[in-house]
């Protein structure tokens, strides 16, 4: 029996570990079971594991990441994902898994500085464009030409 | 910082509480594909920030995994959470209840526990960190899929709060299957801290499993009030064993007799000990003996701290007689 975690060496291990009052068993090889068995207290290896299995059963590609080189193969075997990039670069791939796990769900917790700057701006451009409609309504062309070069600069930024 | 050793509430059945965030820089390939330049470029940026932050450099001290002593090393490793430990730097405060990785299953984690129950209190030490880091640099994060991690199954909120109980009297009175079956449906998860031992000396982490689609806020309120619940039907049940006081004095002092005098002890009845001694210690039974360095027990005579103590691979005889003498000499 070859190990569940690594997928390289021989099993030599047997893992029993209770998860929501049922015992689940997995066979380790001795290095696995090494660096988890003896410091479980807060590890959740299981999950990556539990995630490749998900995403063996998807379509095969053949495509790299630009970014980090990682293949698909790559993220299943390990079933960690390489860089930030791979998210998009393997959307197809990966996100009905995502779905899968977390349901349709969109993040609604903290956010970033970096992403807080961005969702400002997009909340600005949507108010000054409702203004523009405005003062073009109401004829006021002067303004309404500012107004827009105000808008162009802020796109421009986000780019 | 420091005043976090200050205690949660109910420590009788709340071993500790426990957050962790999780954090990767944007335009870095994540760990498990980082070359070792890249992994020397994102040490020395965090190291900066650490360096100029007056409060991270007041309270946490840096331990470089690559150049630390044996001691440095052990008492950092308790942080990490894969084994090997090369490449990695673990900022940390002397008690270990805040501590920042780098170079781990992901760029940063950034975690803080205390003593009983309060995940209000340590969240606010996490979210400080995590703010101190995001004035400086630029975290890895999709307005859809939020924070971006290594495991999807972490994407969104990336906080991950546990908090470790001792249940022995809902174990003991069989309710434990029924009660696990209703923390899985409200979204939690339950699990036995120690995965290779038959009895778990009823010690339970409940942790959650939701970080997509709902705020850090409720994620925890979410996890209290259901940890709180869970408190509530454990002092009911010791209140009804209690009743049969002879029976559990003999059962509690029975066990620390064992405990004090035992020459060999594996780590399975060890747990079933504890497990017996805790609750005396909790209800009053035994008096003498501080909850809190009882529970240090607990780390101290693990498989892996005996082996690394040791320096040695042992076989499992030899662990057991060292663990029963490690705690003859804690308990005498």
């Amino acid at each position: 029996m070859i190990c569940e975690y690594c997928n390289q060496r021989e099993a030599e291990a047997v893992l029993k570990q209770k998860l929501n009052g049922k015992i689940q068993i997995i066979h380790l090889c001795s290095v696995c079971a090494n660096s988890m068995l003896l410091n479980n207290f807060f590890s959740d290896f299981s999950v990556n594991n539990i995630f490749a299995k998900n995403l063996e059963t998807m379509p095969k590609t053949k495509k790299v990441c630009s970014k980090c080189g990682a293949s698909f193969e790559d993220i299943v075997s390990s079933g960690r994902i390489g860089c930030s990039y791979c998210y998009d670069e393997f959307a197809n791939e990966i996100n009905r898994t995502i779905e899968k796990v977390h349901g349709k769900a969109v993040h609604i917790g903290k956010k970033p500085r970096s992403a807080k700057k961005i969702s400002e701006r997009k909340q600005l451009i949507a108010e000054y464009r409702n203004k523009l409609n405005k003062l073009v309504v109401e004829q006021e062309f002067e303004e309404a030409a500012l107004l827009r070069d105000k808008i162009k600069m802020l796109e421009s930024e986000g780019m | 910082m420091n005043q976090i050793s200050n205690y949660g509430e109910y420590r009788e059945i709340v071993l500790f509480s426990k957050i962790k965030l999780l954090r990767n820089v944007e335009n870095l390939p994540f760990c498990n594909r980082m070359t070792l330049e890249q992994k020397n470029v994102l040490k020395n940026i965090i190291t900066q920030i650490y360096s100029y932050n007056e409060y991270l450099s007041k309270y946490l001290t840096m331990i470089d995994m690559n150049t630390a002593t044996d001691d440095e090393k052990n008492f950092a490793k308790q942080a990490l959470s894969e084994q090997d430990e090369v490449d990695k730097l673990v900022f940390t405060s002397h008690k270990n209840d805040v501590s920042i990785c780098v170079n781990d299953i992901e760029h940063l984690t950034i975690q803080a526990n205390c003593l009983g129950l309060n995940l209000n209190k340590v969240y606010g030490i996490c979210n400080n960190i995590d703010d101190i880091f995001d004035n400086s640099l630029s975290y890895a994060f999709d307005e859809k899929k939020g924070y971006l991690t290594t495991s999807p199954y972490d994407l969104g909120t990336a906080l991950r709060a546990c908090v470790i109980l001792h249940l022995p009297a809902l174990e003991q009175s069989g309710m434990m299957q029924r009660l696990s079956a209703t923390i899985e449906k409200m979204g939690l998860r339950i699990s036995s801290i120690f995965s290779d031992v038959d009895d778990n000396g009823a010690i339970y982490r409940i942790s959650n499993q939701l970080t997509l689609g709902i705020t850090e806020k409720d994620s925890i309120l979410n996890l209290d009030s259901i940890v709180r619940q869970i408190i509530d039907s454990e002092i009911l049940a010791r209140n009804n064993l209690i009743q049969n006081r002879l029976q559990v004095e003999d059962s509690v002092f029975r066990s620390l007799g064992i405990l004090k005098y035992a020459r060999s002890m594996s780590i399975d009845e060890f747990l079933r000990l504890y497990s017996r001694v805790r609750l005396g210690i909790a209800t009053s039974i035994i008096k003498d003996i501080d909850l809190d360095k009882f529970d240090e027990l607990l780390n101290i005579v693990n498989d892996n701290n005996i082996c690394n103590m040791a320096k040695d691979r042992l076989s499992l005889g030899e662990k057991d007689f060292i663990r029963a003498k490690i705690i003859r000499e804690n308990l005498n």
